[in-house]
């Protein structure tokens, strides 16, 4: 038993500082990373080796806790927001242009070890109990609540022109621009989701990685590109040594991120990003400190949590791509497989965020030494080396179309939830029933 | 008028701002305070655009594409867990039998295996494409040809399914069956689909409410059968009316074997075919030409009747025919005695086709019912005048001789015992072998070739409900799904680490 | 209230009707999908539609480099002129300075109806979240007055703060008694926020679809009016029988985050409770209050104790309020 207790330990905190390192690489995803270690997976056990659970599941989950703690690190620091070209520029974004990069990204660090806490000794205890509950009520009834997201997503979309001129049709149209876009993009985006649901251009042999090429064309190329033409420099950063939070700032931004990581977590399709706008609206949080901090909760509240109700007792749910490609090796199955995943988010939870400070420092060291925009280069020339390794020219493919569409709510001004159509239409047609019949129609079968 | 520029602009580009009034302009290429042109980089604009047409244009092209591309023939032997989410089509022969699931009346889902000589897989059509498929008479048959189409789902168990999402992507070529002989239908024939004719020599019904299935028994010149098949499949078979001793079948049935026993099952209502014209002679009453080869007797002990008079369906029992003298056949659904010295009369409900007629009768007639004597659930043939009291059809019986104990039920097996009640985290690998019951709510199922696992947990622990084809048939099952609570008896097992309770028995399995 | 509240308790209005829960079950959104639209609708034709057409006779367009509090107060007080003397309502619209992607230019307008003028001042520079930038308040703290040809009569706050996205207007109109009523956001909460409209789109759904579509759309409307009643502004609830706007019950403010946030964790928990009664067979069992025990009351107070735990030795670090800088919604409703 000691043995398997170090095990776990070891191959945690393994995961973790592997994760770590990685996350501190641009535009690459935990879950492109996941991918190539389940290839691994299935590679050695058809060789007929044999990988105990203690390994890979604490691996698997130190890598999932690492990522949605330090992926934050780039993305607030590497790249800087040209306003010339981008009609928004993110809290996260603000401080780096402010020159408090470091602050930005420690604080969105508390934020996820906040998660942390809330995933292991708040929905931890309680989760076998009122999860299967709240499953059970509401099993039926998931498409339908999918639908209400999607036309709450469409509705809520705040016009960002039209605000001066005589009033007529040309301010109606210019206001109807940036919400025209963002129609066009989720509505192209589904369309991208039909044909990747039913005709993709991946071969078959890698299908499990059907979504990943569009993922990164609509969001990691689009900002690897946009960096690569920014006219704007990142000002020189400074090392606050206080973060300048107190109990209150932190309990907001982890009910506010709690509960739209959670939400997104438990709900087919819905991701991070739309269970924060839901939370950050349903909550009414205007302070940037309580917004940046509850984005770190969210992030990690949703990729990790989503992975850790697999193994739920007696719940049984699959959600998250880190979940899905978990359930093709693994099948949980006990209290002890639960237990051991809470201890292994915990313990890398502690070791991401310790490893947050300095591996923050170093990018700062680093994006003062090498340009961000090189960076963002080199970033680009990884994924598509990953694209092209794990799908060949067909996902290429895709990931150059899904670009074109990803790039529209960023120099449109909409929002770029609208490019998750891809999953939220395709997804939310079939569980409704007439997805079948729609695939049709475009004469996808 | 602020001394020092806002925090970051220092370092943005200066077409962030209007050259003729100083106004914010950011992305903006015409000033929206003064109306002045803001010369951009080249770049923003070709982007911006560039980006609108590589995203209109190229998913065109990709529609295009994927609309002219066939979708890939896969061998099922070759199916890597990669291909996970993988649309492909594999061709192969129908193996096994097919199952359709219902619930409430209702196809839920359907599942048949294909098997195309490199291995098998599992294919499942849900709701609305299960329904088509019985709807359009295309659920396969044990040896059929298939074509399917679907999508690949897998999990670490190693159980692949296919899910079929279009009925048009279920290509069907029926296999041509030769007509075996009863005599002839053997142990090498397991797992082939036959045709058999023959004559009804009984037919017995389950007992209303219980798991039992139907067995109708046959006859021909070469020897003894009798074909099973489970309560849902009744209401699709053709004329049920003339499913009736001694009239002519023919039947496309799976040969399986149960409890060391061949079996005759029957998959599909619409592959029993009672032969219209031996029915019509049996029916047809005093009078009617002989038949050439006349019915066999029925096998005792049954007390089946050799001739069938004209039965009315109970549903067919209207007001307009009080007084008339008919003859109905039904389930006894209800049994009410009169109370001692009350000059009411004993009242039998029969029931056909969910409808439902009471039959009254007196002492006198009770008393002399004998063997023919009613018990709920047995299937009655009564004779009597129609009459209406308290505006409701009755059937009145003025003798014993027509009421007629028709069929009654085999006993149903005794549910297994075991150890008693335990709970689920109680249970080890050392309790292998040893049969135990347990209670909890299911999860959701993962298909085997040849049964189904349902993940039981009742807080204290998880155990694999393991339900084989072959003790637990596919009907008993439809009434099980995830969330439901059970209770399950079966011997304890191990498979690779995972505790397993394996029921032998469709009785040993209660929903509760 | 936000737009998030209104969609939340529309489909939580169709949640009680039981055909919207049946069809639900059996794969048709459409009921929840009417209920959260129409909800949210009423804002949506005021916000994305209707104010786009909505004509003005000034616009105060201050210079970003040197913004005038005086030039703005001299505006607003020609448009009250005006007012006076036109015969009909006459409506001034207040652009905002933007700055940057994310800064833009305070400017604070108050109607001073005790000595007859309007004074304005020009604030920081403020974010999107309208936290003020550092050391960005203009170094002269000019107040720019100027006097009014007619008494005003306020209808909303007194103060108003101009900063992010789009401006606020004014309808100036004279009340026959020399006065000059002035109506904050003349375009919101009007026509769009009437019962009779809800009755007319729950009519069309009806022609649509059914008359319980027509119920679920009238349902989800209505739950809009009722809720945006409690706040100050109001709504124009019979048009086209009313012409102006019902003062609201000033319970509460269209932003502010507690009610916000407990009518959408209200709404959902009463959108479980309805599925959770209406679905048949369910493993699990519980009644209302334990429900509202467990997903409301220990919720909330452990979030309380925590919040108490954690902030004991804050007290008093928050700056004072500034009463007279309290800000009414603009566009977040």
């Amino acid at each position: 038993m000691m043995l398997n207790i170090l095990t776990v330990l070891g191959v945690t905190i393994l995961g973790t500082v592997l994760s770590c390192t990685i996350s501190v690489l641009p535009a690459l995803h935990a879950y492109n990373v996941l991918g190539a270690l389940v290839l691994l997976f299935y590679w050695l056990i058809e060789k007929g080796m044999s990988i105990p659970s203690e390994v890979f599941l604490p691996f698997m989950a130190g890598i999932v806790v690492g990522w949605s703690m330090l992926n934050t690190i780039p993305s607030i620091l590497l790249g800087a927001p040209d306003e010339s070209a981008m009609f928004t520029v993110l809290p996260g974004q603000k401080y780096l242009m402010s020159g408090r990069g470091y602050e930005g990204t420690m604080m969105t660090g508390v934020g996820g070890l906040a998660g942390v806490f809330f995933l292991v000794c708040v929905v931890g205890p309680f989760a076998p109990r009122v999860l299967p509950v709240v499953q059970g009520v509401l099993r039926p009834h998931m498409h339908w609540i999918l639908w209400v997201i999607i036309t709450y997503i469409l509705m809520s979309e705040w016009p960002k022109g039209g605000n001066r001129g005589p009033a007529g049709l040309a301010k109606f149209a210019d206001a109807w621009r940036s919400l025209g876009a963002g129609l066009a993009t989720f509505f192209l985006s589904g369309l991208l989701g039909f044909i990747l649901l039913y005709r993709s251009p991946v071969s078959v042999d890698m299908a499990f990685q059907n979504i990943m090429p569009a993922f990164v064309g609509l969001f990691a190329v689009p900002w690897c590109l946009l960096n690569m033409i920014s006219g704007a420099n990142v000002p020189p950063q400074r090392i606050a040594h206080s973060l300048e939070l107190n109990g209150d700032l932190i309990l907001r931004s982890a009910a506010a991120g709690g509960l739209g990581g959670g939400f997104a977590a438990f709900f087919p399709v819905i991701t991070g990003g739309i269970g924060g706008l839901l939370a950050g609206h349903a909550t009414a949080q205007r302070d940037e400190k309580v917004f940046i901090m509850s984005q770190g909760v969210s992030k990690l509240v949703y990729y990790v949590g989503s992975f850790m109700l697999l193994f739920v007792p007696g719940l049984g749910l699959t959600r998250g791509g880190a979940a899905w490609m978990m359930k093709g090796l693994y099948v949980p199955r006990s209290y002890y497989d639960y237990f051991m995943v809470l201890g292994a988010i915990a313990i890398s939870g502690a070791v991401a965020f310790l490893m947050m400070g300095p591996l923050t420092r170093a990018t700062i060291r680093f994006i003062e030494k090498v340009h961000y925009r090189n960076a963002s280069l080199v970033a680009l020339v990884i994924i598509l080396a990953i694209v092209y390794l794990m799908t060949g020219w067909g996902g290429i493919l895709v990931m150059i179309v899904a670009t074109g569409i990803g790039l529209i709510p960023v120099l449109f001004a909409s929002r770029r939830l609208n490019c998750l159509g891809i999953l939220l239409l395709p997804i939310a047609c079939n569980m409704s029933g007439f997805g079948q019949q729609i695939a049709m129609w475009l004469r996808l079968i | 008028m602020t001394t020092n520029p806002l925090p970051g602009h220092a370092d943005q580009p200066a077409e962030i701002t209007c050259a003729q009034c100083g106004q914010f302009v950011g992305a903006l290429t015409r000033c929206p305070r003064c109306g002045a042109r803001v010369e951009k980089r080249m770049s923003i604009r070709v982007f911006r655009y560039a980006a609108l047409a590589l995203g209109t244009i190229g998913l065109g092209l990709l529609y295009l594409m994927a609309t002219h591309r066939e979708l890939p023939v896969v061998r099922i032997g070759e199916i890597k867990p990669t291909m996970n989410f993988a649309y492909v089509r594999v061709v192969g022969a129908v193996s096994g039998e097919p199952r359709v699931f219902k619930e409430a009346g209702k196809v839920r889902s359907l599942r048949f295996s294909v098997d195309d000589g490199t291995g098998e897989i599992s294919v499942t059509a849900f709701r609305s494409q299960a329904e088509a498929l019985v709807e359009q008479d295309l659920v396969p048959s044990p040896g059929d040809r298939v074509t399917v189409a679907g999508a690949l789902s897998m999990t670490a168990d190693d159980d692949v399914v296919m899910r079929l999402q279009v009925t048009e992507h279920l290509q069907l070529e029926r296999a041509e069956v030769p007509v075996t002989v009863l005599g002839e239908v053997n142990g090498e024939l397991v797992g082939n689909s036959i045709l058999v004719e023959g004559t009804i020599t009984a037919v017995n019904p389950p007992k209303p409410e219980s798991r039992q299935p139907w067995v109708i028994e046959l006859r021909d010149d070469s020897g003894e059968g009798a074909i099973t098949f489970w309560p849902d499949l009744y209401p699709d078979i053709g004329d049920k009316s003339l499913l009736i001793p001694g009239a002519a079948v023919r039947a496309r049935v799976g040969v399986r074997t149960y409890k060391d026993k061949l079996q005759l099952m029957l998959n599909r209502g619409e592959d029993l075919e009672v032969r219209a014209d031996s029915a019509e002679r049996q029916v047809a009453g005093p009078g009617a030409p002989a038949e050439e080869k006349p019915a066999p007797a029925a096998a005792a002990p049954r007390s089946v009747p050799t001739r069938v008079e004209a039965a009315t369906e109970i549903a067919d029992v209207t007001v307009d025919m009080k007084g008339k003298e008919i003859t109905v056949l039904g389930r006894v659904a209800e049994l009410r005695a009169p109370a001692p010295g009350s000059r009411a009369p004993y009242t039998m409900v029969l029931e056909d086709q969910g409808r439902r007629i009471p039959v009254v009768y007196w002492d006198d007639v009770a008393t002399r019912l004998g063997e023919n004597a009613p018990s709920t659930g047995v299937l009655m043939k009564v004779r009597g005048l129609v009459d209406v009291y308290e505006k409701t059809v009755q059937i009145k019986v003025t003798h014993s001789a027509k009421v007629k104990l028709v069929d009654v039920e085999p006993p149903a097996a005794p549910a297994p015992a075991g150890e008693g009640l335990v709970e689920i985290g109680k249970l080890t690998a050392d309790m292998k072998g040893r049969v135990f019951t347990v209670r909890g709510a299911l999860g959701e199922p993962r298909s085997l070739m040849k049964g189904i696992v349902y993940p039981l947990s009742d807080g204290t622990g998880q155990i694999d409900l393991l339900l084989w084809d072959r003790m637990v048939p596919g009907p008993e099952r439809d009434k099980l799904e995830p969330g439901r609570t059970v209770k399950a008896t079966g011997a304890i097992g191990d498979y690779q680490g995972q505790l397993q309770i394996v029921p032998a028995s469709a009785q040993a399995v209660e929903l509760e | 209230m936000k737009g998030i509240s209104h969609f939340v308790s529309g489909v939580m209005a169709a949640s009680f009707c039981p055909w919207a829960v049946r069809a639900a079950a059996e794969g048709n959104p459409l009921y929840f999908i009417l209920g959260g639209a129409f909800g949210i609708l009423p804002d949506t034709i005021d916000f994305k539609f209707y104010r786009f057409f909505y004509r003005h006779d000034f616009y105060v367009d201050p210079d970003p480099q040197n913004p005038d509090p005086q030039a703005i107060a001299d505006e607003l007080a020609r448009a009250v002129d005006k007012a006076r003397t036109a015969g009909r309502a006459v409506r001034i619209k207040l652009n905002t300075v933007r700055m940057g992607a994310d800064y833009w230019r305070q400017y604070i307008v108050r109607f001073d109806a005790e000595n007859q003028e309007v004074q304005v001042r020009i604030g920081p520079v403020v974010n999107t979240g309208q936290v003020p930038v550092p050391n960005s308040e203009p170094a002269e703290r000019k107040i720019g007055r100027a006097r009014l040809a007619a008494p005003i009569v306020q209808t909303y706050d007194a103060t108003t703060r101009v900063d992010i996205f789009d401006g606020p207007t004014f309808a100036l109109e004279a009340d026959g008694q020399g006065r000059v009523v002035l109506h904050f956001l003349p375009w919101h909460r009007n026509w769009s926020h009437s019962f009779f409209v809800g009755a007319a789109w729950a009519l069309l759904g009806w022609l649509l679809w059914s008359w319980q579509a027509a119920v679920v759309i009238m349902a989800g409307y209505a739950a809009h009016l009722l809720e945006d009643q409690l706040g100050f502004m109001g709504s124009n609830l019979f048009f086209p029988i009313t012409k102006r706007r019902f003062i609201g019950l000033h319970v509460m403010r269209s932003g502010d985050a507690v009610p916000n946030f407990s009518a959408v964790w209200l709404s959902c928990l009463l959108i479980f409770w309805n599925l959770y009664r209406m679905t048949p067979d369910l493993l699990y069992h519980f009644n209302f209050l334990q429900l509202i025990f467990f997903g409301a009351v220990l919720p909330i107070g452990l979030f309380g104790l925590v919040h108490w735990l954690l902030t004991r030795g804050d007290k008093g670090r928050e700056g004072p309020v500034e009463l007279e800088d309290e800000f009414g919604d603009t566009m977040t409703s």
